[in-house]
């Protein structure tokens, strides 16, 4: 591994001798200051380009005298900058927004999509995200992201993404490079990342850089805003369940920048009156009840330039469901008594970022993060009569901690190489679960004392991670991304290692059309220990052990890029996935609480995920968005001895759907009227159903025909996921109506889900009812829908 | 009016339209709903061999299990058809007649009109050792309320087996002790004795991680405690090994403890595991859990031939 580390950096400084004039600098947005990620340098003359990384910056080495550079971003006005090359250059470009659609806007789009030697790679524009019409109008990223092909969402409603047959523990969620691990607010309905905040959006589902790693499946890298550096702005909403802010602006102009929104729900609010009325009603004068659900969260940020060379970015995101209820009875002087309930889960994750540039061709970024899941119940009872008190207080704890510094450099040595090397040292501390007991009374002076901790012990473990990656372009039509990724993962005495190569190549058959090809190796040390399709509090992270060992994923896919005359990009790409030490969890297996003996209830097995994704994508006009569509085949196979499950049978895995279908289309009609409307297509989730019933009885028994419930009948299970719903299918719309106040501009959304009302299969259940027609009992199968047709409306001011 | 505003019917009324209003039938037809043949047959050694056919019934239908009456059934014993004296009773009830000995091998074909054909094969394994027993009891008697001859008994047994566990192959047990149990029989208005299996408790870390789970299926108690108790020799191969259980009795009085220790086949230990496993999962654990997974080593059908030799101590 050393070796190939040395030889590395030899290539790169090698070729870094034959360099001659670098050009680096900042492109950013006229009006705001924000850094713009993913914006393409490129010098006409010599025909070689450079893309900004996640901090806004490019370089770009050239060996001609002269050049005449095209910096363009989708959506922005393109600008030509001629420059002559005698010495290394700084050049930091402001684009200004461009509603119109020109040839010049066009060119930067297709120069990512088409060059670019990345492949399995989605940017989802951040104003597209928020065009989406979803659940009660609350914009969600992760369900615009469900909408992709190759991610599929689990049950209807939830946040869950499942990546090219991966699970849903097997997604790294990125917020401003900070892992984020419980992604999701109300069991799944809604997820933590408030678009408001959000600036960049961008999806890997394979043919990963070898600077990600840790899990299998997919990287959703989330960048947050940096705030306007030249002038104030925010805004309020108001929508049926929530209530959000955001305000931005200089704190120094164009110096230092803050940005803070916010988000919280107010069901708990609404349902005090209910509660009092109630009360009441009830005639409950001497007793007060409390009760509700809530969650928020906030992100800030602020940024610093020190100057062209050295930024400072400071972020914060708190998010927190609660749920809480309260009781007080006051029966008299002597009488009382007083029950709380809480129960809270949620993350913090803090950030400190560092950007330098060393010289013109070296780029440094330091991090230094913190993260936290945590997820806390706590129950308490106090109860006075005359001179006896007594007071029950219970507690439940469980989380994660992370603690990392991580250390990214950029290196452009000559104007074919882009090379990135860095490393990244984490420390968890595993909280599995720890319950509390503390029982005391007090009965006339006699007291009683009882105070107990109970639970696993707290976890530490240690990832270390080293990478290096080049960005290499070999001649006009190949270019190459290969790197390898080193991890180490250290959990009590076991010690695990993994070298993961990545490559991936592009051949540009022609100006518009290019074949993209990768293969990524990745490896994972975290379990989510989950029993249901919702995502609940309950949910465990667990680290790998010395008994159960890292899963592992290798993932080969190669498609087609096309841009289609200026206006839209195709592609078509194919995968295939194997995957080992997945886990399954045993027959009758259940964590409903507890991660006691976690090991014993899982089974390692392999698995494999192959499929074909097709996506036709606009993103400049008046009409945007995309049609996307995946076939796809998700299988398991437990067979190793000790790990068995459906006989050793191959099954199919939970969520595999072989025709996913999904339609998105957003259109302004003017300035003061747009609309969307998206379709999904899926074909039905697995589950696995007992379709027989046997009598395992070796004897006839004596039974009766009403004795239905009182049998020997056994239910039998053919195969895991042997049964498959119907399938699922929904159309939402969404109107947005701006009009332009004296002070800043309204925004009225109106917008139903599932217009046609189509009843979608969230699970079904034997019903069992007595038919008095026939004297019998009548079996039948139901499926149960949650979300019929469902109108909503949400008010937002901007200014 | 006060009634109205109470929580629990503001709750049940908004279940009834949300749970109502999104609810839909599954409808079923053609293959899906077919039955398949079942085989259970616990062939055990020095005891005739017998083997009960029903039908699998569709689970959305409410009708009884369906029999097999007019099957075609021929036995293969250590490799070679045996023209036996087979009897039909007209029940799904099957005498195969033939008695297996210790190291048998047994096959079992069953053909039907309707059905086709299905079989299964097993072995009889070699009988368990035992080579010490014995009981302590800590039980109080009562007299007052029955004749002399019947008493009144309320305690616990707890017996000590020592078993000795042949090395070559893994080896699988299944533990019960069944109590006599004198029963009032009003047919002929005198005491009847009936051996009852008994729930038996076993205390022993060798065999079972008490602390945790089931390795085949997340069932916690059953390894240890139940009717049946199923362990294998994975911790004990070769060994020559001590296990403690106990009972606790109540009623009346008909005589001591009989211990049965089974070797039984992999396949039979498989489906007793599975069956258990199914047993214990509720309701509530259903919707949480994953589905258990009943055995089957039945090619062209479901059940078991899964073979069993016992080995039984009258405890004193």
């Amino acid at each position: 591994m050393k070796k190939e580390l040395i030889l590395l950096l030899l290539l790169v400084v090698a070729t870094g001798a034959w360099a001659q004039h670098t050009v680096s600098g900042t492109i950013t947005d006229a009006k705001t200051g924000e850094t713009l990620i993913g914006a393409t340098v490129y010098d006409t003359i010599s025909r070689k380009g450079a893309a900004t990384n996640q901090h806004g910056r490019f370089t770009l080495t050239l060996k001609e005298s002269s050049a005449v550079l095209r910096i363009s971003y989708v959506g922005y006005e393109t600008q030509y900058h001629p420059i002559e090359l005698d010495k290394n250059q700084r050049l930091d470009v402001a684009l200004k927004g461009s509603v119109t659609l020109n040839e010049v806007v066009i060119t930067g789009e297709r120069v990512q999509h088409v060059e670019s030697s990345q492949v399995s790679r989605i940017e989802l524009p951040v104003e597209q995200v928020k065009a989406v019409p979803v659940i009660f109008g609350e914009t969600d990223v992760i369900k615009v992201v469900q909408l992709l092909p190759g991610v599929q969402s689990g049950s209807e409603g939830m946040s869950g993404m499942y990546v090219r047959g991966g699970g849903p523990d097997e997604n790294l969620f990125l917020l401003d490079g900070v892992p984020m691990y419980n992604v999701n607010h109300l069991g799944g309905f809604f997820s933590a990342f408030n678009s408001d905040a959000v600036k960049n959006i961008s999806l890997y589902k394979g043919s990963f850089p070898a600077h990600f790693s840790s899990r299998l499946s997919s990287v959703l890298d989330i960048t947050t805003n940096n705030g306007n550096d030249k002038e104030y702005h925010g805004g309020v909403g108001i929508g049926l369940i929530s209530a959000k802010f955001n305000v931005e602006g200089p704190i120094i102009k164009e110096k230092t920048t803050f940005s803070i929104s916010g988000r919280r729900t107010y069901g708990d609010a609404l349902l005090q009156p209910v509660l009092a009325l109630v009360t009441a009603a009830e005639g409950m004068g001497e007793e007060k009840i409390n009760a509700g659900y809530y969650f928020y969260d906030l992100n800030a940020k602020i940024t610093h330039k020190f100057n062209d060379r050295s930024r400072l970015y400071a972020s914060y995101y708190m998010g927190d469901d609660a749920l809480y209820a309260r009781y007080r009875y006051n029966y008299n002087s002597i009488e009382k008594d007083y029950m709380r309930l809480g129960y809270n889960w949620g993350n913090i994750v803090g950030s400190l970022r560092w950007n330098y540039e060393l010289t013109p061709k070296l780029f440094m970024n330091i991090t230094g993060a913190y993260t936290r899941y945590r997820n806390d119940l706590s129950l308490s009872e106090e109860s006075v009569y005359r001179n006896y008190t007594e007071t029950y207080t219970m507690g439940f704890k469980s989380g994660i901690q992370d603690a990392t510094v991580r250390a990214d450099f950029d290196y452009a040595p000559t104007p074919d190489h882009a090379v990135k090397f860095g490393g990244q040292f984490l420390h968890h501390i595993f909280t599995p679960e720890t319950s509390n007991l503390k029982i005391s009374e007090n009965d006339a002076g006699d007291p009683y004392n009882y105070d107990t901790i109970i639970g696993q012990s707290i976890v530490h473990a240690n990832e270390m991670m080293l990478y290096a990656e080049d960005d290499w372009r070999i001649n006009d039509w190949l270019k190459i991304n290969a790197g390898l990724n080193f991890t180490g993962f250290q959990v009590q005495s076991t010690f695990y290692p993994s070298l993961q190569p990545r490559l991936s190549g592009r051949i540009l058959i022609n100006d518009r059309l290019s074949a993209k090809v990768g293969y990524a190796y990745m490896t994972q040390y975290l379990h989510l220990l989950s029993n249901t399709s919702l995502s609940l509090p309950t949910d465990l992270w667990v680290p790998v052990t010395a008994r159960i060992k890292p899963m592992t994923s290798q993932q080969v896919a190669a498609g087609f890029f096309y841009n289609l005359l200026d206006i839209m990009d195709l592609s078509v790409e194919g995968y295939y996935k194997h995957m080992d030490n997945l886990l399954e969890y045993r027959d009758g297996a259940s964590f409903w609480g507890t991660s006691q003996g976690w090991e014993n209830k899982v089974c390692m097995g392999r698995g494999w995920a192959y499929g074909v994704e097709f996506l036709a994508q606009k993103n400049i006009g008046a009409l945007t968005g995309w049609l996307g569509y995946t076939w796809s085949h998700t299988d398991r196979k437990f067979d190793r001895e000790g790990n068995i499950l459906n006989g050793g049978r191959t099954f199919p895995a939970k969520y595999d759907r072989r025709h996913d279908v999904s339609l998105v289309l957003s259109y302004k009609f003017n300035d003061h009227i747009d609309a969307s409307v998206s379709w999904v297509f899926s074909s039905g989730n697995t589950a696995t159903l007992a379709m027989q019933n046997i009598d395992p009885s070796e004897e006839p028994t004596e039974r009766y025909d009403y004795d239905y419930y009182y049998n020997n009948d056994v239910p039998y299970v053919s195969s895991r996921n042997n049964f498959r719903m119907p399938n699922y299918h929904r159309m939402d719309v969404s109107v947005n109506f701006h009009k332009k106040l004296r002070r800043g501009q309204r925004t009225i959304n109106v917008s139903i889900y599932n217009v046609y009302n189509h009843q979608n299969p969230y699970m079904v259940y034997v019903n069992s009812e007595w038919s008095y027609r026939t004297n019998n009992q009548v079996l039948t199968l139901k499926q149960l829908s949650i979300f019929p047709i469902l109108p909503s409306i949400s008010y937002n001011w901007k200014f | 009016m006060k009634k109205i505003f109470s929580p629990i019917y503001l709750t049940a009324l908004l279940l009834t339209f949300v749970l109502t209003s999104c609810e839909k039938v599954i409808e079923f037809d053609g293959d899906e709903t077919e039955s398949y043949m079942v085989m259970i047959s616990k062939p055990e050694s020095d005891t005739p061999w017998k083997v009960r056919l029903t039908e699998s019934r569709f689970f959305l239908y409410g009708d009884t299990i369906a029999t097999i009456k007019d099957a075609s059934v021929s036995i293969e014993v250590n490799g070679r058809t045996l023209n036996s004296n087979i009897t039909n009773h007209g029940n799904g009830m099957y005498d195969l007649g033939y008695t297996p000995q210790q190291g048998d091998s047994l096959t079992l074909h069953v053909t039907t009109p309707n059905k086709g054909t299905m079989m299964a094969g097993c072995r009889i394994p070699h009988k368990p050792i035992i080579s010490q027993a014995s009981c302590t009891y800590d039980t109080t008697h009562y007299t007052e309320y029955y004749p002399d001859t019947v008493q009144s008994i309320n305690g616990d047994i707890t017996v000590k087996l020592t078993l000795e566990d042949p090395a070559e192959e893994t080896n699988y047990y299944m533990l019960r002790m069944r109590m006599p149990s004198i029963n009032y029989n009003y047919t002929t208005e005198s005491y009847d004795t009936i051996w009852r299996y008994t729930h038996i408790n076993v205390n022993d870390n060798v065999l079972f991680d008490m602390d945790a789970t089931n390795e085949l299926f997340d069932i916690g108690s059953q390894d240890y405690y139940g009717t049946q108790i199923l362990f294998t020799d994975e911790r004990i191969n070769g060994q020559t090994h001590t296990i403690t259980f106990n009972t606790s009795i109540y009623g009346l009085e008909a005589g001591h403890p009989l211990v049965e220790v089974f070797s039984i086949s992999r396949d039979r230990y498989l489906y007793e595991k599975s069956l258990q496993a199914a047993g214990e999962q509720d309701m509530f654990i259903n919707l949480i859990s994953e589905p258990v997974q009943i055995h089957s080593n039945v090619t062209g059908g479901l059940g078991i031939l899964g073979g069993s030799a016992v080995t039984k101590i009258k405890i004193d």
